[in-house]
């Protein structure tokens, strides 16, 4: 090996590990955290060596006398999510795919108009929210919770599904006009199954950003419709912080993502830059 | 266009503009309306309409302004170091030209998919003065003493969370620059490296020019949620030590649901929207603009 290439081969093996350190090691803590009893977690010095026990995890599936149960927000939150995913990538898709071919007037403006959205601030949105759901009954619902989760969804969705959608021929959509279809039933059985890559991964993606959405749910929900953030910051108010039960939350919350998050690293730049860094 | 397919077109907007007027435009114009009356919720205070007296009060209220100092120099510092540190890995993975950075993307993308309230519950106990690690290796190697509560005192409280958005952050803007400098053509590269291109010529003539929209993008999507932050920061210090780490969606959530005052709550979340507007629309600018 000459050294030129030995000295690189060094540099880059050292310039990764830090980085991996750096990024996952706080992570690591935090799994190692949610398989501790609560003696090892309360030392002074770290301990790396321990006994590791499940019964945080227990702990959050049946409750305690400090904790209340935690099942119910964990379905709260995959009912609420995946619900309003669903229903946002129906309605996303529909709408960039007209975006996506037909050219009309003001275009460009209006789809600017649909990035807008995502960047308002989610506390002017919740806070007339909070007084409408008080007053028609919505607050602390399901439903109410799930209708903005699909309209915090749709502007990632349309551009994310656009940008798919814009990189499928027209040629397959003229063909199939030529034949006499349907522009809806071009849209579902000819186009869709095309961008069916770029379907799953804008879903997943959606699935990932509602999953941690923290501000709407704290302003909205009550007890019986708590999700997963906020039963974890709830978990703190009682009379003694419960480190191991909230590690394993926070552990058990990144599962799905993470395993999302592994699938998902053919689409990672263009889902976190809404399709518009490929 | 014909017009069956103008009614298709109609019928494919049609549902998402329904969802994006009624929980979009409908609570910004609610916000305007209300934010110039004295509007109490669930309190009995006379709702009258005050003209501009919230937006006054807001602005001439030295919490308001605090909060707004602090928003900036968190947007400002955490996004630069992003910034800074992201693009720096990127240019550096690209230029030793190593395949390394394919293999360890999806180990430093994990801290950008948690949960912003797991990663604010994470930080806030590795930085306890008993029981975190910061605290103890940083003692460890002589750095500080042990028991210095850094979410304690103002600097260092801001300075946390600062540190916990940067390591949230810096692989998105990370990935996201590599990408981009991969995606331009191998022989480009080359050439400018046969004409004896040196490493900072090609940062500064080849590799800049060229993802200048994708740093743009990164720049506009990680500066408004930066100034949109809120989570992380509920979590870490809640606002303190006092209120010297109180955001402004922090403070405009206070003011909605300490005081109740959500008409002057609606003033502050405008003037913040405002703002977001301003750097959004300039930064959009020079994005359709093409830099």
């Amino acid at each position: 090996m000459k050294t030129s290439a030995f000295i690189k081969f060094i540099l880059v093996t050292l310039i990764t590990l830090i980085l991996i350190a750096y990024f996952d090691l706080p992570i690591i803590v935090m799994i190692v955290t949610a398989f501790k009893q609560r003696a090892d977690i309360f030392t002074p010095v770290p301990k790396w060596i321990f006994t590791p026990t499940i019964k945080n995890f227990v702990d959050i599936f049946v409750g305690t006398t400090t904790m209340a149960e935690g099942t119910l927000a964990i379905q709260n939150s995959l009912f609420f999510v995946t619900t309003s995913t669903v229903i946002a990538m129906f309605i996303g898709s529909l709408a960039a795919y007209g975006f996506s071919r037909f050219k009309f007037f003001g275009r460009e403006d209006l789809i600017f108009f649909v990035l807008a959205q995502r960047f308002m601030p989610g506390i002017v949105i919740v806070l007339p929210m909070f007084v409408l759901y008080s007053s028609v009954g919505l607050r602390g619902t399901a439903l109410g919770l799930i209708l903005l989760y699909i309209n915090s969804a749709l502007p990632f969705v349309i551009w994310m599904m656009r940008s798919f959608f814009d990189e499928i021929p027209r040629e397959i959509d003229e063909a199939a006009r030529l034949d006499g279809h349907s522009w809806f039933t071009i849209f579902i059985k000819f186009v869709l199954p095309v961008a069916r890559n770029g379907f799953l991964a804008t879903f997943l993606f959606s699935f990932i950003f509602t999953w941690g959405e923290f501000l709407f749910a704290l302003i909205l929900t009550t007890p019986e419709s708590w999700t997963m953030p906020i039963a974890i910051v709830n978990s703190r108010v009682s009379s003694e912080i419960l480190w191991g039960q909230i590690a394993a939350y926070g552990v058990i919350s990144i599962i799905p993502v993470f395993i999302i998050a592994i699938a998902l690293q053919k689409y990672l730049v263009r889902g976190m830059t809404l399709g518009a860094v490929k | 266009m014909p017009g069956k397919s103008r009614l298709f077109l109609f019928f494919s907007l049609a549902p998402a503009f329904a969802f994006i007027l009624f929980f979009g435009i409908y609570p910004f114009l609610f916000a305007c309306f209300y934010s110039v009356r004295s509007f109490y919720f669930g309190l009995n205070v006379d709702n009258v309409f005050t003209a501009m007296s919230n937006y006054h009060n807001s602005v001439i209220d030295p919490l308001f302004q605090y909060s707004m100092f602090v928003t900036f120099v968190f947007v400002i510092v955490s996004v630069g170091l992003q910034l800074l540190i992201g693009v720096g890995a990127a240019i550096l993975f690209s230029v030793i030209k190593t395949k390394a950075f394919k293999y360890i993307q999806v180990f430093l993308s994990l801290p950008l998919m948690m949960p912003p309230v797991v990663t604010g519950f994470l930080w806030w106990y590795l930085f306890n003065t008993d029981l975190g690690i910061v605290n103890y290796y940083l003692s460890y190697f002589g750095i500080m003493p042990r028991n210095v509560n850094l979410l304690a005192t103002p600097i260092t409280a801001l300075a946390s969370i600062i540190y916990a958005d940067v390591w949230m952050w810096t692989p998105f803007i990370m990935i996201v620059t590599y990408a981009a400098i991969q995606s331009i053509p191998n022989d480009v590269m080359e050439a400018a490296i046969v004409d004896g291109a040196k490493d900072r010529h090609l940062i500064r003539k080849i590799i800049l020019p060229r993802i200048k929209t994708a740093l743009l993008v990164v720049l506009l999507i990680r500066v408004i949620d930066a100034f949109r932050t809120y989570d992380l920061v509920y979590v870490l210090t809640g606002g303190g030590p006092g209120t010297s780490t109180q955001v402004a969606s922090l403070e405009i959530y206070n003011t909605a649901f300490l005081k109740w005052f959500l008409g002057q709550s609606f003033a502050q979340a405008l003037m913040l929207t405002a703002i977001l507007i301003l750097v959004g629309n300039i930064l959009i600018y020079l994005l359709r603009r093409g830099v």
